[in-house]
């Protein structure tokens, strides 16, 4: 019953405030209200006068900005005429140098030709002298030889020897494998090369030889004595005498399993003759010794030529005393015995192996 | 006794000393002789170059810088070689091929300035103002 009453109630409610809602929009007209407001317009300066006085500041303005750029061009102009004439005052040096230049270059080009023709005609007399006698120059260690000088480091002007090379059936070889004046590198062939001694005994005089040679050297032949050196080794054992037992006799007197090597480091030469048209040289090379173990300062008379495939020969001999490198000298009963005093020799052929720096020379030492 | 064994030691001596030769090696003979072969040389043909060649030896300015040469000359024009070079740090080889003939001055390698051949039994002479070159026949094998 409560509950009845209670619903129209509430539809009772909701009709009444729709009821005020439509009663309030037809009640309430609109308000809105659009105001134009037109009127006299206001008094002030000339508008025509203000933009005629601009005009004519402006141009003021352009005739003293126009008087300023002619000044800064007048300038300009007048510090490029001046830059102009400085310009071709260097061209002028420049021309005036650069024609020195190759005057020099020309005068340095005749100077090489007649150095070359003289070095050339020099050497031809030297070949075809009747009395080659007279060519060998005799050299003391401290005088220079005659030889081709060396080109001055400002007449330089071919390219690095690494790069020079020359063709020879189609091959590129190396231009400089080897010069009588420039230090050159040599190996030992030891299939052309031999060593060996001469010796006396009681019964008879023999010799003993091996190719067992081994080793390098390094010298500038037109100056020996610059920095000449060098290493020789020689299989001990393999000396051969000719007479087996002989032989081991040997190789029990130099101890031949405990001192393998018979080695001569050689740090110095002393040149007697240089003779570069032929190609020789005679001096004394100097170095130490070791035999048997005992290393000794040693001097040996060599001769060194080149030879027609542009290989070192060098040939030479020097007394050597056994009991100086604590060798007892191999007997036979008693009454057989080698005496002490032997001569050695050498009879090597070094092939070139190549130009050496001098700086490479300088800094191995 | 002592005098005997002296004079057995002695008469010993001699007679070895009467068996036995000097055999000094003489001054002009301690270097290395080489053997000296005598050749006839004639201008090669086409058969004397065709085939692998060995240097055995060469001469002149080129020999400083020149170690070991070697060659294969075909039948059908083409060529190989290779040398042992020095002049640098170390040995170095250089290896080459191109088309070889023959021709009135002699042995044409790549169309280059003609190289005057000749040939000798088993060996082959290439000359040049340079330098030398004496090959020998060898096998591939």
């Amino acid at each position: 019953m409560n509950g009845k009453l209670l619903r129209w109630i509430g539809l009772a409610a909701l009709v009444g405030i729709a009821g005020l809602a439509a009663a309030a929009l037809v009640l309430v007209p609109p308000r809105v209200q659009v105001v134009v407001n037109s009127g006299e317009p206001e008094r002030g300066p000339d508008r025509l006068a203000t933009v005629e006085a601009d005009v004519a500041a402006l141009r003021e303005d352009l005739r003293a900005l126009a008087g300023g750029l002619d000044r800064g061009l007048g300038g300009l102009g007048d510090s490029l005429d001046e830059l102009a004439t400085q310009s071709e005052a260097r061209a002028k040096d420049a021309h005036d140098g650069t024609a020195r230049v190759e005057a020099l270059q020309h005068e340095l080009a005749a100077l090489r030709g007649e150095v070359r023709d003289a070095l050339a005609a020099g050497a031809e007399r030297a070949a075809t002298s009747e009395a080659p006698q007279e060519v060998v120059v005799a050299v003391e260690p401290a005088v220079e030889p005659i030889v081709a000088p060396p080109s001055e480091p400002a007449l330089q002007t071919e390219p690095p020897r690494a790069t020079k090379t020359r063709g020879f059936l189609s091959f590129k070889l190396p231009s400089d494998g080897f010069a009588f004046d420039q230090r050159t590198r040599f190996a030992v062939v030891p299939s052309l090369s031999r060593v060996g001694f001469d010796a006396k005994s009681t019964l008879h005089d023999f010799s003993g030889v091996t190719s067992r040679v081994d080793g390098e050297l390094v010298v500038r032949l037109a100056r020996p004595a610059e920095g000449a050196s060098g290493r020789i080794k020689v299989e001990s054992a393999s000396l051969d005498t000719g007479i087996a037992e002989r032989d081991a006799n040997l190789r029990t007197s130099l101890d031949a399993p405990r001192f393998p090597e018979l080695a001569f480091e050689w740090t110095a030469f002393e040149p007697k003759t240089v003779d570069a048209a032929a190609q020789k040289v005679v001096g004394t090379a100097r170095g130490k010794l070791t035999l048997h173990g005992v290393t000794k300062e040693f001097a040996m008379e060599v001769t060194a030529t080149v030879d027609a495939s542009k290989r070192l020969a060098l040939q030479g001999q020097a007394p050597l005393a056994l009991s100086d490198f604590a060798i007892e000298a191999p007997t036979k009963l008693g009454v057989i015995a080698v005496d002490d005093h032997l001569t050695i020799w050498i009879a090597l052929v070094a092939r070139p192996l190549g130009l050496v720096e001098d700086a490479e020379v300088s800094g191995a030492r | 006794m002592r005098v005997e064994r002296a004079a057995l030691a002695l008469s010993v001596g001699l007679c070895a000393s009467a068996c036995i030769a000097p055999s000094v090696v003489a001054s002009s003979g301690r270097a290395v002789a080489v053997e000296e072969v005598a050749l006839e040389w004639r201008a090669a043909s086409v058969a004397d170059v065709n085939g692998f060649f060995e240097s055995e030896h060469i001469d002149g300015d080129v020999a400083a810088s020149l170690l070991r040469v070697n060659y294969y000359f075909a039948a059908d024009g083409y060529y190989s070689g290779a040398a042992l070079t020095v002049g640098a740090a170390h040995p170095e080889y250089q290896t080459l091929s191109g088309t070889w003939k023959l021709d009135a001055n002699g042995l044409v390698l790549d169309e280059g300035e003609p190289v005057e051949c000749a040939a000798a039994g088993e060996r082959l002479r290439l000359a040049t103002p340079e330098g030398t070159l004496v090959l020998k026949r060898g096998a591939l094998e």
